[in-house]
This record gives structure tokens, C-alpha cells and sequence, in this order.
């Protein structure tokens, strides 16, 4: 692909003027992985957390209402979409939405459980994640400015977007993929996790992954 | 499912990782097809082969399920 | 193909029988014989299977088979010559199955498993400060090239040295037993893998045969180069009893101290590569 020796043979190129979207054996993997993931957060019925009652040896399962689900349901089907969104586009400014989108849709999918706790958690999020969308359209920006294109194919190869857009690039996606955050907290074993918590893992690690093939790329 | 369909998944998913074998061979193209098809075929052919194996004909005990 | 694959399950269950049999020689045990894992997989395999009723399903199942699914393709990447990158994202892809294995059966202790699992991201950054010295030094990512460059300049494991550490801290963090497998820490039972019984659990340990013989396999191509492939075994098994004196010797690090160790090691690598790439 662009003659780099980075991540495998092109194998399905889509132009739209002069945004250029394409797949490369690397994002076709994640593009597939991705895919899978979706399809399991459609059809999968949610975990039924089980817990420990503190102190005692006593264990009771959570019951889960419908219409949290349905909505958990919808953002993690969203935030599955905005990821597919993520890996195949070939413009920075699209895979910057795209990740923003990402972040927005991981709050949904947490805000979505009917606890006090996990919504106060949810507000967190939404804040680290605002803080990170400054440097991710903020390294956009420092690339359009330098380089006066944002399309990874124009770019690719040729070494021009500074290092310093690239570096908020990668602490916007370090922001906006939650999943290290949410795991610092101790919100991940009040809310049921499977298959919609799993959807915001997903997101942000494959977002990672593409804006690592980025930054190596352009 | 019964003890018979899990054989029939691992005889098909089998036969078609016995034919990506021989893939080259035969010339198939571009060449990374095979490998997506061996990479989808295998995990089921693992899980399929153990749960004919593992099912049962007759009827087992209940599992201790606590009092 | 699958000509390839099966030999390597089998021999990379025979190594983690070597790994425990080596263990526990360095502890004074007679240890299990050296195949008792591939018994250990058979005997999963027939023992009686269900579905907990708290799993979250079809993804319970699911998650067993992308184990698998993954490192095969992993499998065809190292032998294939493919791209470092790819193999760099299948591992950050096994990363999201062990998540989904805690998550998935509505265990606490799986679920602690798969906390576990997502706050040593930073076993990841080692790896990708491998990724981005062999870039630095051989300017290509395609494990062909890396091979071909070894051919013409010699083993990357006496130029590059730190970036094989990185990777030995990678393929050590993954290890059963090992100072930084805190995902399968015993406090909480059997981490992620917990409620993953009978052929679930077999299957899982067939993906994990193949995911030691690919990170195994990846270190020789990388550092050592390409050799015939008795040669390439003997490798192999030298550094995985390397690995077993490192599993023997250390005690399982807490969560925190893992984790910090982790990131002390990314840190000192990266001042490396940024010299190497301002020098060099």
C-alpha cells in the first residue's frame, strides 16, 4: 500500500472526489473484526452480572430492564458503526469525526444503565473526552495548516505533517477511546458488561490501532 | 444439537480446511484467500470436533445446581 | 495450511508442558510429564459442556472461537512474512477477547479477570516500541524484509538489543506463571477464564498453544532470522526455558507493580528509539 513496507497490499480503493477511502489488509482485518462485533452486540443477549453481597457468602443476580437495554443496545450498534467509519476512512478530518463520534457513543453506552453511580462516571467520561476532541481536531488542523491537504493519500509517504500533529492525534485517540478510563473506575463492576461494554474496548482499541497506521503512514 | 450435527459440521468444516490445503495446487486467486477461509474454518472445526466428541447418546445427571 | 497448524498446537502445548516441567524442577518438584497439556486439552475436551445461565450468549461461545480465529491468522502472518503491524493488532485483538471472556459469563471474578487484562494495557507498549525501533532500524515493517535485512547486517538481537527486551517483556507478560500474568492470578480463581469450562476451556487452551508458538516464532524471525526449521524449534524451546527460569525465579507481581514496571520499561525504550532516530 502506497508503496510503504507498513501494512500489507491495497485491496479496494473508493474515491469521492478527492477524499479517497481505502482498504489495506491491515484496516480490512480491523474493518472485519469490527463487523463481527457488531453483529455479536445485534443478536447477543446482555450478561446477567451476577454479585457478591459484601461480607457474606450470598450471591444474587442483576436484573436488567428493557428499555436500558434497548438504548445500550442502540449506542453500542452506533458506536460500532462510527468505528467501521474510523478504520476505512482515508481523510484525516473523517477519521477525527468519526472518533469523536466514537467518544460520544462510549458515553451513551455507559450512561445508559440506571445507576446514580455509573451516570456520575458517565459525566467523567464526557469531559475527558470533550478535552481530548481540542487535540484531536487540533492535530487535524496543524496538518491541514502545514501540509494544506488532509487526505491520507495525498499525504502518505511523504513525511510532511509535523510531529507535534501527530502527537495530539494520538492524545485525542488516547481521550476519546475510553477503555482505560473506564477501567480505572470502579463503574465497570456496577454496570453489566457484555456485549456493550465490550463494544466500547472495541472502539477504542481499534481506533488506536488505525491511528497508529496513521501516524506511520502520513 | 444432537451428536449428529455436530459430526456433520466437523466432516464439512473438515473438508473445506482439507481443500485449502491444497490450495496453491490448484491455484487459486489472489492468494490470501484461502488463509481468510482456513482463519474462519478452524475455530470451528476445533469447538465442532470437541462437542461431538463430548455430546452424549445417553441421558447424563443433572448438574448439583446448590440447594 | 492446515497441515502447518495442527503440528503447531500441538507443539506449542508441548511447550507449556516444558515451561511447567522446567518451573518446578527450578522449585524442587518433580513437575507433571511434559505432554500433561495436551492431556490436559483432551480431558477438557470430553468433559460435560453447558452454558451458564447468567453468560451473555451467542458472544460466550463467540469469544472462544475469535481466540482462535486470531491467532491463526497470526499464525499465517509470521510464516507468511507479513506485516509486523498486523501481527502488533491480532495481539491488541487477543487483548479485547480476554475482556470479552471475563465479560462475557457474568462472573465477578471473570469480570476482575478482565479489569485485570485492560489495566495492563501497558504490556501492549512494549510492543509497539519494538514495532517502532525495527522500523527505525531496518526501514520496513514486512517481517520478509526484516528476515532478508538479517541475511546482509546479522541478527537484530546483537545491534538492536533493547528492542529485544521489549519484545521478551511482551512474550514474558504473556506467559502462564509469570511475573506479570496477573489476569490469571489465583485471588480471583482463574481470572477471565473462570467460568470457561470443559470444551470452551479447550478450546482456549488450543488458541493459547498457538499464540505461544507464534510469539516464540516472531522473536527468532525477528532478532534471530530465518533458520531451517529444526533449528528454528531449538530456538524456540531455549528461549521458552529462558522464559521458564524468568516464571520460576519471580514471584506474580501486584496489579500496580505490573503495571508500573511496564511502564518504566516503555519509557526507557522510547528515550532509546528517539535516540536511534536522531543519531542514527
Amino acid at each position: 500500500m502506497f508503496n510503504l513496507p507498513i501494512e500489507g497490499e491495497e485491496l479496494f480503493v473508493l474515491e469521492f472526489g478527492d477524499i479517497v477511502n481505502y482498504f489495506s489488509l491491515y484496516t480490512t482485518t480491523l474493518f472485519l473484526f469490527a463487523t463481527a462485533f457488531i453483529i455479536i452486540a445485534i443478536i447477543a443477549r446482555p450478561e446477567r452480572q451476577t454479585d457478591i453481597v459484601f461480607g457474606t457468602d450470598a450471591v444474587y443476580t442483576k436484573e436488567i430492564n428493557p428499555d436500558n437495554l434497548r438504548f445500550q443496545r442502540f449506542m453500542a450498534i452506533a458506536c460500532g458503526l462510527a468505528t467501521l467509519g474510523a478504520v476505512c476512512s482515508g481523510d484525516l478530518f473523517n477519521f477525527c469525526l468519526f472518533t469523536a463520534l466514537i467518544g460520544i457513543t462510549n458515553i451513551g453506552i455507559v450512561a445508559g444503565v440506571n445507576n446514580r453511580y455509573v451516570l456520575n462516571a458517565a459525566y467523567n467520561y464526557g469531559i475527558v473526552a470533550m478535552v481530548a476532541t481540542t487535540f484531536l481536531f487540533g492535530g487535524a488542523a496543524t496538518a491541514l495548516g502545514t501540509c494544506g491537504t488532509l487526505s491520507i493519500w495525498e499525504l502518505a509517504g511523504l513525511g510532511m505533517v509535523p510531529l507535534a500533529a501527530k502527537m495530539f492525534l494520538v492524545l485525542g485517540v488516547m481521550g476519546e477511546g475510553m477503555a482505560p478510563f473506564y477501567i480505572a473506575k470502579a463503574e465497570i463492576t456496577r454496570a453489566p458488561g457484555a456485549p456493550y461494554v465490550l463494544m466500547i474496548h472495541v472502539s477504542s482499541l481499534l481506533i488506536f490501532l488505525r491511528i497508529i497506521e496513521i501516524i506511520l503512514t502520513v | 444439537m444432537k451428536k449428529e450435527s455436530y459430526l456433520i459440521v466437523t466432516i464439512i468444516t473438515a473438508i473445506i480446511l482439507g481443500v485449502a490445503a491444497f490450495a496453491v495446487p490448484i491455484g487459486v486467486e489472489p492468494g490470501w484467500v484461502p488463509v481468510i477461509v482456513v482463519v474462519l474454518t478452524f475455530p470451528v472445526f476445533v469447538l465442532a470436533l470437541f462437542l461431538w466428541w463430548n455430546a452424549s447418546n445417553i441421558e447424563g445427571d443433572f448438574p448439583f445446581t446448590g440447594y | 495450511m492446515i497441515t502447518l497448524i495442527l503440528p503447531a498446537v500441538f507443539i506449542g502445548l508441548l511447550f507449556h508442558g516444558i515451561h511447567r516441567k522446567v518451573i518446578a524442577r527450578i522449585q524442587g518438584r518433580p513437575g507433571p510429564p511434559i505432554w500433561q497439556e495436551i492431556l490436559h486439552t483432551l480431558k477438557f475436551s470430553f468433559k460435560q459442556t453447558w452454558i451458564p445461565k447468567t453468560a451473555s450468549m451467542p458472544m460466550y461461545v463467540f469469544i472462544v472461537a475469535v481466540s482462535i480465529a486470531i491467532w491463526t491468522g497470526a499464525f499465517y502472518i509470521v510464516f507468511s512474512g507479513g506485516s509486523l503491524l498486523l501481527l502488533f493488532a491480532v495481539f491488541m485483538l487477543h487483548k479485547i477477547t480476554e475482556h470479552g471472556l471475563g465479560l462475557s459469563s457474568g462472573s465477578p471474578y471473570g469480570k476482575f479477570g478482565a479489569i485485570r487484562s485492560v489495566m495492563s494495557a501497558a504490556s501492549e507498549i512494549p510492543l509497539f516500541a519494538t514495532i517502532a525501533g525495527i522500523y527505525v532500524v531496518t526501514g520496513s515493517l514486512m517481517i520478509s524484509d526484516i528476515t532478508k535485512y538479517q541475511e546482509i547486517h546479522g541478527p537484530l538481537l546483537i545491534h538492536a538489543f533493547p528492542i529485544a527486551i521489549a519484545l521478551y517483556i511482551v512474550i514474558l507478560s504473556k506467559m502462564h506463571y509469570g511475573p506479570f500474568s496477573i489476569i490469571e492470578a489465583k485471588e480471583i480463581v482463574s481470572g477471565n477464564r473462570t467460568e470457561h469450562f470443559g470444551v470452551w476451556r479447550a478450546g482456549l487452551e488450543v488458541a493459547y498453544a498457538l499464540k505461544t508458538f507464534v510469539l516464540l516464532a516472531a522473536f527468532v524471525l525477528l532478532f534471530i532470522g530465518a533458520l531451517p526449521w529444526y533449528l528454528m524449534l531449538l530456538a524456540m524451546l531455549i528461549l521458552l526455558v529462558s522464559l521458564s527460569f524468568v516464571c520460576a525465579f519471580t514471584p506474580m507481581l501486584s496489579p500496580f507493580d505490573a503495571v508500573a514496571m511496564q511502564t518504566v520499561i516503555t519509557g526507557i525504550l522510547a528515550v532509546y528509539i528517539i535516540f536511534l532516530g536522531v543519531m542514527g
